[in-house]
């Protein structure tokens, strides 16, 4: 089959997690783990006669947000009710925002650039919202279908949201997970999200196939899941486009455990969100000064620390890039370099190499990884030093990741230290040439079988053993043997 | 007329019974006709009010309070289990 | 009785001088609510009598050690029932919240018992606010007591009716589309619904947000005064009150004559036209005669957009109606119906039986009017129309200081009369919703009567502009000579 045209355009909601209270009450935001309607009030629990008032630092964390992704920040913005029922909900309507009747969203017409293996890629950003996220339903047998009745949780109720719309702009699911990786690392940059908490990012993805209708997929929980959303639904519609089915408009729910995409019984007229302006809410004038004072204090983003690595640490374009595509990844970096000074590129080697390998191969994410960088600083000293091989270090780093010693303490505990007493090197070679006695006697004709009699010291001594002096000892020994000083 | 009717107790999530439906039938006719009066006035370049006082950018410090106890929290829900509220079932 | 008809300005200095014993004015006031309230219906919650007592006895206790303090101390307070009381249900006069008891208190609430006041009880009003004659309640119409066969307009019914009854002194009311002005208007009490963000909406539960105010209602102007003092504070939990002091309205008025120059009244033609009935023109006229004189000059004004505030109004009334009322779904408090089905069918069927004919018919019209292809047609358009209004209040303010009309262009009619045809009803709000929409302060006073039913005189002034509309208010009373006045009952 050709290769099909294909659109794909996001909606991501982005909880501003570092926001100390929620959006319009005073509600602490910090809800996660904590018993269900604890985190509520008047406001967020809508009560009758209670009346909602913006949070300030919500407006300046969304103004950050719309600076970092170059948008048009709107000067006179207005909150709007968009009205739909569901059990989540506290007053059956959502306080949003909304262009018209003299509305506007905080900020319209940017972009985000991307840059994949071939190309530099450019997403547009086509509006930001600040809005509310709804309570938790929870159902008591697990499942949707069978609960006879819903458990409802509204500590969640009133957090604040950026809802970041993009245009249909990316072309494959990979491009959607870059973006998701990018939006991310900025948000982090900007300290105005943890994204690695649970449903801290959810994003609705919409899709057309060769101009096929549009799908829309609702509330994917993870980045990985987007990609493998698309990656379904892409299939799914370029079967049907096969049999010859066209694809209808639709919205899909993402089911996370079987990981495939189902319609939403969603009914026609359910549509009709009759937006109007809040006018409990008086609109908010965003001056030239604010926004001024805000791009003043921005940290820095992650293209400009991609272009300090390169710059300061003299570290490859690769390299720069793995490292700032997550903020946490690049702080630990950087702290790492600060206590190994010497060499930032074999720091970066290391974690990029040995340490994100680890990292995925244990299923942690960098939030619980228990080595800290002075354990990565420390273990490259012991390298350096010639405390510990090369081969040693290799198996020190995964137990430092998961157990949260430090390296010294692991190469105390295991025995670890290299020997490099050549005393004791030799010693242990005689006893290998007596154990392997063709071998060493093969060895004093045949390379293959010296590089064998070294293996089997090292699998001895667990690696242990200095390469530099073990080599120096076998040579000696051989030459004993040779001239007949060695008896085996 | 009935049928937008239908759509609309449908958007309100307000049930009408036979005797509303004929009553309002009626009524939403009437209203319109009354509603229809701004038609005669001309309204162009005119900007909307969306709030009468001229407050703008009020807000509240990033500074968090004290929520209710779950007990005042839950206290009025006609329904209620292990500290959730308990709402129909949603299939 | 005596007690009872004393102007609440009185009645506070009489009891912190200890000259009025505050369990025996409270058990006077629980004495003649048992002997009218089967007659009137002015209430929908009554705090119980040992409750009352208790309050009156601990007041009484602070008096004597000299701890006492407050504008209102140990006065009797009525409080219409959307505004939210902690601990006393609070039941907008619906089903829905028949049983809900809020949390927390009204900021208008805190500043009553701040200064001491007693809240005795929750008074009687239209489902939601949403009429003119307190028949739309589920707790029953109440009665006018100037006639017992009438009503005493609405919504704020319950609140004008216990003042006219000689039942407490104060009252808060609360003025969406002329809530507070219209009973004023029909029990000869006095109403005000002052600018828009003077007054704390917080607690107050939203028929139409963007329009509404909680009033001060007594049976007098300068009562009116003490009780704007008490409620009139910024409120932060309020993103549309206006920040700042607000003047000393008792003060002002103890010299109204003192306004520079000579005072220049509009009276607003379209507020004397077509629907207004004879009897209701000639006492408006008959008071405006009383008043004009020596340093008042009344002169005729037009204001042609007034045509259309009614049908704006309404449809921004109902449009926020149909949001503000979305959340009663019987899952975090209210009634439930007690059928078993999905969510969906459980939401219909508790609005269905939770709410009366007269709210179904306003949320279906407000999703009408906000709904996809009718927006800018109605409620947008509604929106504009607000500006013109605005625009037409502003001009005329430029050439006089306040300007006048009828409150209500009807008399008191009788229960049952207008409530079978809602037009007929929406129309007796032609002369009040006008200031709701240009968020401009508002008063009704006593003008006269016909027979023993009463007339009002309403009075608007630029926003923020309470001090200058109550000492004018003042002078007009003083001229027409109708204060403090109980129905015979
Ligand atoms: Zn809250």
């Amino acid at each position: 089959m050709e290769k099909l045209k294909v659109k794909i355009g996001l909606e991501v909601h982005v909880q501003l997690t570092k926001l100390k209270t929620k959006l319009f009450c005073s509600c602490p935001s910090d809800y996660r783990g904590k018993p269900p309607n604890t985190y509520v009030c008047p406001v967020c629990l809508g009560l009758p006669g209670s009346l909602p008032k913006v949070n300030s630092k919500a407006i300046e964390y969304a103004v950050m947000v719309a600076l970092a992704l170059n948008c048009k920040i709107n000067r006179k913005v207005m909150f709007f009710r968009k009205h739909y029922f569901y059990p989540d909900m506290t007053k059956n309507f959502q306080i949003t925002q909304y262009d018209r009747a003299g509305g506007a969203p905080i900020a319209v017409n940017g972009y985000l650039k991307l840059s994949t293996s071939d190309k530099e890629k450019v997403v547009r950003i086509r509006r930001i919202n600040i809005e509310e996220d709804p309570g938790k339903l929870v159902y008591p047998t697990g499942s949707i279908i069978t609960s006879p009745y819903t458990l409802v949780d509204y500590n969640r109720a009133g957090i604040a949201l950026l809802e970041i719309v993009t245009e249909p702009d990316i072309e494959t699911p990979a491009e959607a997970r870059l973006f998701l990786q990018k939006l991310r690392s900025i948000l982090e940059h900007l300290d105005v999200c943890d994204c690695g908490l649970e449903g801290a990012v959810r994003t609705d993805a919409n899709i057309s196939v060769a101009g096929g209708g549009r799908v829309e997929i609702k509330n994917i929980g993870s980045i990985k899941d987007v990609e493998k959303a698309l990656m379904y639904e892409i299939l799914r519609q370029k079967e049907a486009l096969l049999k010859g089915l066209s694809i209808r408009s639709e919205t899909r729910h993402w089911d996370d455990v079987r990981k495939v995409t189902v319609p939403l019984r969603v009914k026609e007229e359910e549509q009709d969100y009759r937006y109007f302006p809040e006018a409990d809410i008086p609109p908010i004038i965003i001056t030239e000064e604010f926004i001024e004072k805000i791009a003043k204090q921005m940290p820095e983003l992650p293209d400009e620390r991609l272009k300090r690595f390169q710059r300061e640490y003299g570290l490859p374009y690769y390299d720069s890039s793995v490292l700032v595509s997550n903020k946490k990844l690049a702080d630990f970096f950087e702290e790492t370099v600060k206590l190994y000074k010497r060499n930032p590129k074999k720091v970066a080697n290391v974690i990029i190499n040995d340490f994100l390998r680890w990292i995925h191969e244990k299923g942690l994410e960098l939030d619980n990884v228990k080595a800290k960088p002075k354990d990565i600083a420390e273990l490259l000293k012991l390298l350096d030093n010639g405390i510990i091989s090369i081969k040693i270090a290799k198996t020190v780093l995964p137990e430092i990741i998961v157990s949260g010693k430090s390296p010294s303490q692991v190469v105390k505990e295991r025995k670890l230290l290299k020997i490099s007493d050549k005393q004791i090197i030799r010693q242990i070679a005689l006893k290998i040439f007596r154990e392997h006695k063709k071998a060493a006697f093969d060895a004093l004709k045949d390379k293959k079988a010296i590089n064998y009699l070294i293996g089997q010291i090292m699998k001895y001594t667990k690696g242990r053993a200095d390469p530099a002096v073990t080599g120096k000892v076998v040579k000696e020994l051989l030459t004993d043997l040779k001239e007949g000083k060695l008896k085996l | 007329m009935e049928k937008l009717l239908e759509h609309l107790s449908w958007l309100a999530r307000v049930k009408l019974c036979n005797y509303e439906r004929k009553l309002l039938v009626n009524d939403i006719a009437k209203i319109m006709e009354f509603f229809n009066r701004l038609g005669e006035i001309d309204v162009k370049d005119v900007e909307p009010t969306t709030h009468v006082i001229e407050l703008v950018s009020v807000f509240r410090e990033d500074k968090p309070g004290k929520p209710l106890s779950l007990d005042k929290a839950l206290k009025n829900a006609p329904s209620k289990e292990g500290g959730f509220f308990k709402a129909p079932r949603i299939l | 009785m005596d007690v009872l008809s004393k102007p609440a300005n009185e009645l506070g200095e009489l009891i912190l001088s200890g000259a009025i014993s505050i369990v025996d004015l409270i058990d006077k006031v629980y004495e003649r609510i048992m002997k009218l309230e089967s007659k009137v219906n002015a209430i929908i919650t009554l705090r119980s009598r040992s409750d009352l007592l208790k309050e009156a006895e601990n007041k009484e206790k602070e008096i004597k050690r000299g701890a006492a303090k407050g504008l209102l101390f140990g006065v009797p307070v009525a409080v219409k029932d959307n505004i939210s009381t902690k601990g006393i249900r609070t039941t907008c006069g619906s089903k829905i919240l028949e049983n809900y008891v809020p949390p927390y208190d009204a900021t208008v609430v805190k500043l009553l018992k701040k200064e001491g006041a007693i809240i005795i009880c929750k008074t009687n009003m239209d489902e939601f606010a949403m009429g003119s004659s307190t028949e739309t309640s589920y707790f029953g119409p109440t009665r006018n007591p100037w006639d017992l066969e009438r009503v005493p307009g609405g919504s704020s019914g319950g609140s004008a009716a216990v003042l006219a009854a000689g039942i407490v002194p104060l009252a808060l009311g609360s003025d969406t589309g002329g809530s507070v002005r219209c009973p004023a208007a029909f029990t000869a009490t006095v109403g005000l619904k002052p600018t828009y963000g003077l007054v704390s909406r917080y607690g107050l539960i939203a028929y139409a947000n963007s329009l509404e105010q909680i009033g001060p209602m007594a049976r007098n102007v300068t009562d009116v005064a003490l009780l704007l003092n008490v409620i009139s504070k910024y409120d932060e939990n309020d993103g549309t009150s206006i920040p700042g002091s607000r003047p000393d309205y008792m003060y002002s008025l103890s010299n109204p004559y003192h306004i520079k120059g000579s005072l220049k009244v509009g009276l607003v033609v379209e507020m004397m036209g077509e629907g207004v009935s004879d009897e209701v023109r000639k006492v408006i006229l008959r008071a405006l005669d009383k008043i004009s004189g020596e340093g008042i000059e009344i002169e005729e004004v037009s204001l042609s957009s007034l045509k259309y505030a009614l049908p704006a109004y309404y449809i921004i009334a109902m449009s926020e109606a149909s949001s503000n009322l979305a959340r009663y779904d019987g899952v975090r408090y209210g009634f439930r119906a007690k059928i078993d089905g999905d969510w969906n069918k459980v939401y219909m069927e508790t609005r269905a039986q939770g709410f009366g004919l007269e709210v179904k018919r306003r949320i279906i019209m407000g999703t009408f009017a906000l709904s996809a292809g009718y927006f800018d047609q109605y409620y947008l358009r509604a929106l504009k129309v607000r500006t013109l209004i605005l625009n037409d209040f502003r001009r005329a303010f430029k050439k006089f200081n306040v300007l006048v009309g009828p409150t209500m262009p009807i008399l008191p009619f009788k229960i049952g009369e207008k409530i079978k045809d809602p037009l007929a009803m929406y129309m007796c709000d032609i002369e009040t919703v006008s200031a709701n929409l240009a968020g401009i302060p508002a008063i009704s006073i006593p003008a006269g009567f016909i027979g023993n039913l009463p007339v009002g005189l309403q009075i608007m002034a630029p926003p923020l502009h309470e001090e200058l509309l109550l000492k004018i208010s003042k002078i007009f009373e003083d001229k027409i000579g109708l204060r403090n006045l109980i129905a015979p009952l």
